[in-house]
């Protein structure tokens, strides 16, 4: 979808087909609260992000999704399957390539703090920005996360030709990947985008040019009382 | 953390039938003061540290309501926030600058030169963009860490104050939609490093839907 710009297709008849996709950050878990890197580390909800995922709900109570994809972890599973409460129509598919980044040996380890006890961790995360191929020892790069969402991202399109409204349930890492891919910016963009737990982002196909996508809304929390987190 | 809240104006009839208004001085219509007034109520329990304009009428008009919610706030008004400067070219509407100016309007909309075509007598993107980042990056320079600081202004103005902050590529920001009377904010973490802006939130028009989610 890179290759896409809107010169190229702009001019056509409105698109009938125009496609949305609403994208939300899982609820809290224990590592959020106490800063970690939780990457693949597979922690539940607290008791607030359990609050968080149902005020989400009832926010969303009204919207009908066309399918409903979550990253495979259960704190991401646990915000998809409290959205669907009584909805029995719709399943929840998981998919792994959804995960948030493998921080290898860094997994569920404290981000605060690392610059004077871990340089090399410090230097890791600012790595990551700016040299995407930089690696967590065992885990992955930012060239990696961003290929696995992307042959997602295009699996999706390819599975939803037709007007259609799709909720993704992910991380922040996996969420800045596919926003980033989407809007097609380019992959050291993508930290720039802040994502907070049940916050709520909306893109939305150009009204005239398919597969050229805009944002409506990102990281939308009103549900939790507050239009932002630190209000 | 420092928070730049950027709001775009209230609705005009230059917006609702689709024209390009850029330095024009056109008032709020009836629903557009209906949004500034959702917009006051919305803002008015909140803290700011300081609360700029653009000097259009359009966008003065929509922090009225705040104004007089909050009579201890003022606002500081410039020239520097303004919509893009579309010269001869003010009032048209998009389909007609396609039709009468269809060498220009391919060349703007061409992602590798778009951002140095300008419309006869009007700015580029990238003037545009210098213009308001000067602003932006001056007010984040001169107050606190933790400052919360309101502006009002313009849909392009709003994305080009975003995209110099998060040093996005001036040609990719149109990919974010900014909607009349709705908030946006852009943050800093100075602990993290210098040129760490991030987007917090983009495009919030609660107080216009009502608990209504608007996904149209």
């Amino acid at each position: 979808m890179n290759t896409l710009s809107l010169s190229n297709v702009l001019g056509t008849e409105p698109n009938p087909n125009r496609r949305t996709i609403i994208m939300v950050l899982h609820g809290e878990t224990q590592g959020n609260i106490d800063g970690k890197a939780q990457g693949h580390f597979d922690a539940p909800l607290t008791d607030k992000g359990v609050l968080q995922t149902q005020a989400l709900a009832q926010r969303l109570a009204d919207t009908e999704f066309s399918a409903v994809y979550s990253s495979d972890l259960q704190r991401a599973v646990h915000t998809a399957e409290a959205m669907l409460n009584n909805r029995s129509d719709i399943q929840v598919q998981r998919r792994p390539e959804l995960r948030e980044l493998n921080y290898g040996t860094y997994e569920n380890t404290p981000w605060s703090g690392h610059g004077d006890e871990d340089p090399t961790f410090f230097k890791l995360r600012i790595e990551w920005e700016t040299r995407p191929i930089a690696k967590y020892p065992c885990g992955e790069s930012a060239v990696d996360l961003w290929q696995r969402v992307g042959d997602f991202a295009h699996g999706l399109l390819a599975k939803h030709p037709e007007k259609s409204t799709i909720l993704v349930v992910a991380h922040g890492g996996s969420l800045q990947a596919l926003l980033a891919h989407f809007l097609a910016l380019r992959i050291t963009d993508q930290w720039r985008f802040s994502f907070d737990n049940t916050g709520i982002s909306i893109i939305k196909e150009h009204p005239l040019a398919p597969r050229v996508w805009q944002a409506k809304l990102f990281n939308d929390t009103s549900h939790l009382n507050g239009f932002n987190s630190h209000g | 953390m420092t928070t730049i809240y950027l709001v775009r104006h209230g609705q005009t009839e230059g917006n609702a039938a689709g024209l390009a208004q850029g330095y024009s001085d056109v008032p709020l219509n009836e629903t557009g003061r209906a949004q500034a007034n959702l917009l006051g109520e919305r803002l008015k329990n909140r803290h700011f540290d300081a609360i700029y304009s653009s000097d259009s009428i359009r966008a003065l008009q929509t922090t009225e309501p705040l104004l007089k919610l909050r009579s201890d706030y003022s606002v500081e008004t410039t020239s520097e926030l303004r919509e893009k400067n579309y010269g001869d070219c003010e009032g048209y509407s998009w389909r007609q600058l396609r039709d009468e100016y269809p060498d220009v309007f391919a060349r703007i909309l061409d992602p590798a030169i778009g951002s140095d075509v300008r419309f006869p007598g009007g700015e580029t993107d990238r003037e545009h963009m210098k213009r308001v980042a000067k602003f932006t990056q001056r007010i984040a320079d001169n107050h606190d860490e933790d400052a919360e600081i309101l502006v009002f202004s313009h849909g392009g103005s709003i994305k080009a104050a975003a995209a110099y902050m998060c040093n996005f590529r001036l040609e990719d920001k149109w990919r974010l939609k900014t909607d009349n009377a709705s908030i946006s904010s852009i943050i800093s973490e100075p602990t993290w490093r210098d040129d760490g802006w991030q987007i917090e939130t983009w495009n919030d028009t609660l107080h216009l839907s009502l608990a209504q989610l608007n996904i149209t």
